[in-house]
């Protein structure tokens, strides 16, 4: 089982951005961005430098990550800025991206450009993320036999998730891109609820007479 | 009444006993966003066009629009139940609706549950909404009579089983009373009838339905109601489930009857839900496909030749004008898709003609072959002479000294019009039409007062059925009367009606005196 590419939950808890245009504006900077690292050969160390800048910058400095977004501060001033702060630890590469970034005013998708750098990353080695939601916490032997089965289904190699739902009583849910493998208790009552409730409506429409009591009335 | 308890719980273990645990599969996607009848949904990569989704309320949807990042869907139930965030799965399944003799008699919303507070549909036969039309090897041209029972309508623009006949007007002039008579009219024909309610007063059709429950002719009908207060994504998706239930009597070899009340308010439903999914407006902010939308449906009514049961579906769609604006976009559209058109004029509404059907614009192109002979024989010629008629009368208007033989065309018109009268709810058997207009076009009427032409009418029938029995069945059996070419008239016909002339006129002697 190959470990996430990030150890923080960080990037999934804003996994869910509903603004499609952002999404889409990101995937084109997060493929140029891995281009570039890809062609220097400097893949792993930029995703790390990223994924640094996203816990260790933005998280903590939110104001400064205003500033960055903001509009009313020009290009100039944010290169300036950006030549200050990271200047000294930043690698040549991350700097020039953050750049090319700012001069065309999208340094508010940081984080979605973030989030989609990783998503080519996985798709270039063959990783495939995984969500796996259990009722109750799941031991890494137990989330490395499952990932070992879930290697035959998927395409690539699965990065697994894990996250925990009270709510799913028992069993595993597990997902992959947009289609849930749903082997729930839960999901499995609620299948033998909705059964149990169409064959009897279906039994009862078929032969009304047949539930009646004659006796009764 | 008391369930017995054991029954049900044997089927309930049965339920349990077969129940084997399968993994549950499913696409899905996320609600981005959801307001007015329609949601935009993130993920659900793998859905196709038309597939429907469920909501977590429970509530469907239709993919409508698959775009780059996000798919639009059609929410067909309530959409105030849906929130943003909610997961949307994909079914892999169309939209269906029930279909069988189990929904003749009830009133259905557009997904096929009960309105009528009868408790569920009894059949387990489904089938899509949409469906292709059947192609050109499939069909047969047009040969059986649909009477509607009206007058007017049988005698110049007669509709055939199969046939797409438009019924066109402003509002207020009578185009439902038209398509009620004519579902009235169906009872012990066979012919199932379907009523399409879209975006109508609920009022309005509680009252329809109403009429029909009290002619008897709703053991044969279905009312598929979206109404007025309906969502627009159901006034979108109602004509098609009616076609639907009507198409599995057709395929079944049946013949069937729909009603769409009205197709423009479905056009306006449909341009709302393009519009919300923000599809290109075009003229009238109508979206492109908006032909395609009303072509397709209307396609589907058709005659299936005898290899596949020679079964029919007849539609009546209509559609309402905006001060006789026939030239408008949906007017002009479903003009050109149907095979003629019934047009009812404001005008002859308020001076009494009902029904209000303008003679001279009103076409049946198909349905002259599908005619009952008799009826062929004795009304030819009838539109053009009302035509003439009315030229005549225009003319007359000017107030010139007319000769003779005008005013006797102009007198036989009048009467003629006077005929072609019929109230509410009262369709006439054929072969009483026969009568009525051989009396009319053959000079019978001319000595009548004109006021006096609808007591004589009826007076007529009444004595026809009570002493000429035996020549209404000979008509009726046959289908067909004997006409002499030279005349243009048939003597038994001529015989029957001078001895009720005679009777008729010694009877007003005698009420006079």
């Amino acid at each position: 089982m190959a470990e996430q590419s990030v150890p923080s939950d960080a990037r999934f808890a804003a996994e869910f951005n509903p603004d499609v245009g952002v999404e889409q504006v990101a995937a084109i900077y997060a493929e140029a961005a891995f281009g570039a690292a890809e062609s220097a050969g400097r893949t792993e160390s930029m995703l790390e430098e990223f994924d640094s800048l996203i816990a260790d910058v933005l998280d903590r400095h939110p104001k400064f990550e205003t500033l960055l977004g903001s509009a009313l501060i020009p290009h100039d001033e944010k290169t300036a800025i950006l030549d200050r702060t990271l200047g000294p630890t930043a690698s040549s590469l991350m700097l020039n991206f953050l750049k090319v970034v700012s001069r065309h005013g999208r340094l508010d998708c940081l984080r979605a450009i973030h989030r989609r750098f990783h998503a080519v990353y996985d798709a270039a080695r063959g990783r495939v993320p995984v969500e796996l939601i259990t009722a109750t916490p799941v031991s890494d032997a137990e989330a490395a036999a499952i990932a070992g089965m879930l290697g035959g289904m998927v395409r690539g190699e699965p990065v697994l998730r894990r996250r925990v739902d009270p709510a799913l009583i028992g069993g595993a849910v597990v997902r992959v891109g947009d289609t849930v493998y749903d082997g729930s208790i839960a999901r499995q009552l609620e299948n033998v609820r909705r059964k149990m409730i169409d064959r009897s409506a279906h039994e009862i429409q078929s032969r009304r007479d047949r539930f009646s009591n004659p006796a009764g009335n | 009444m008391k369930f017995k308890a054991d029954e049900i719980a044997s089927v309930i273990q049965q339920e349990i006993e077969h129940y084997d645990s399968q993994i549950d599969v499913r696409e899905v996607g996320r609600v981005l966003e959801v307001g007015d009848g329609i949601a935009r949904v993130y993920g659900l990569s793998g859905v196709m066009a038309g597939e429907m989704v469920e909501f977590p309320s429970g509530v469907n949807g239709l993919a409508f629009n698959l775009e780059e990042n996000s798919v639009g869907v059609i929410i067909l139930g309530d959409y105030l139940d849906i929130n943003e965030g909610d997961e949307v799965r994909s079914t892999g399944q169309l939209l269906s609706v029930p279909v069988g003799d189990a929904v003749l008699g009830r009133v259905l919303d557009p997904l096929g549950n009960p309105l009528d507070g009868k408790g569920p549909v009894a059949t387990t036969d489904r089938r899509p909404l949409e469906n292709p039309a059947p192609g050109v090897a499939d069909r047969q041209p047009v040969k059986e009579p649909l009477q509607t029972g009206i007058k007017a309508i049988d005698a110049m623009t007669p509709i055939g089983r199969g046939q797409r006949e438009l019924i066109i007007g402003d509002r207020k002039t009578g185009k439902t009373s038209i398509c009620i008579d004519t579902i009235i009219n169906q009872k012990n024909t066979g012919v199932k009838c379907f009523y399409v309610v879209v975006g109508q007063k609920e009022s309005t059709v509680a009252g329809l339905i109403e009429v029909l429950r009290a002619e008897g002719a709703m053991d044969y009908t279905t009312v598929i109601l979206a109404g007025a207060s309906a969502p627009a994504p159901l006034q979108y998706v109602a004509p098609y489930a009616g076609c639907a239930m009507a198409e599995y009597f057709m395929y079944k070899g049946d013949h069937a009857l729909v009603v769409y009340d009205d197709l423009s308010k479905q056009a306006v439903a449909y341009r709302e839900l393009s519009l919300l999914m923000r599809r290109p407006p075009g003229r009238e902010a109508y979206p492109g496909d908006i032909f395609y939308c009303h072509s397709r449906l209307l396609e589907r009514a058709a005659k299936l030749n005898e290899k596949l049961g020679g079964g029919s579906l007849t539609a009546l769609p209509i559609v309402e004008t905006l001060e006789g604006e026939v030239s408008a976009y949906i007017p002009t559209n479903v003009i050109s898709i149907t095979d003629g058109q019934i047009y009812l004029q404001p005008d002859l509404f308020f001076a009494g003609q009902r029904p209000a059907m303008n003679v001279g614009i009103s076409v049946s192109r198909v349905g002259g072959a599908a005619q009952v002979p008799a009826m062929k024989r004795v009304a030819g010629g009838l539109r053009l002479a009302l035509a003439a008629f009315r030229e005549l009368e225009a003319f007359a208007q000017l107030g010139t000294d007319l000769d003779a033989a005008t005013q006797a065309r102009l007198d036989r018109g009048y009467r003629m019009t006077e005929l072609l009268k019929q109230g509410l709810y009262s369709p006439l058997d054929v072969i009483d039409q026969v009568f009525a207009v051989y009396a009319g076009t053959r000079g019978h009427m001319d000595k009548v007062p004109v006021e006096e032409v609808p007591v004589w009418e009826e007076g007529l029938l009444e004595f026809i059925h009570e002493k000429k029995q035996s020549l209404w069945d000979k008509i009726k059996r046959a289908g067909d009367v004997e006409i002499d070419k030279a005349t243009g008239r048939n003597e038994e016909i001529d015989a029957a009606i001078a001895e009720y002339q005679d009777l008729y006129s010694s009877k007003r002697q005698t009420a006079t005196l």
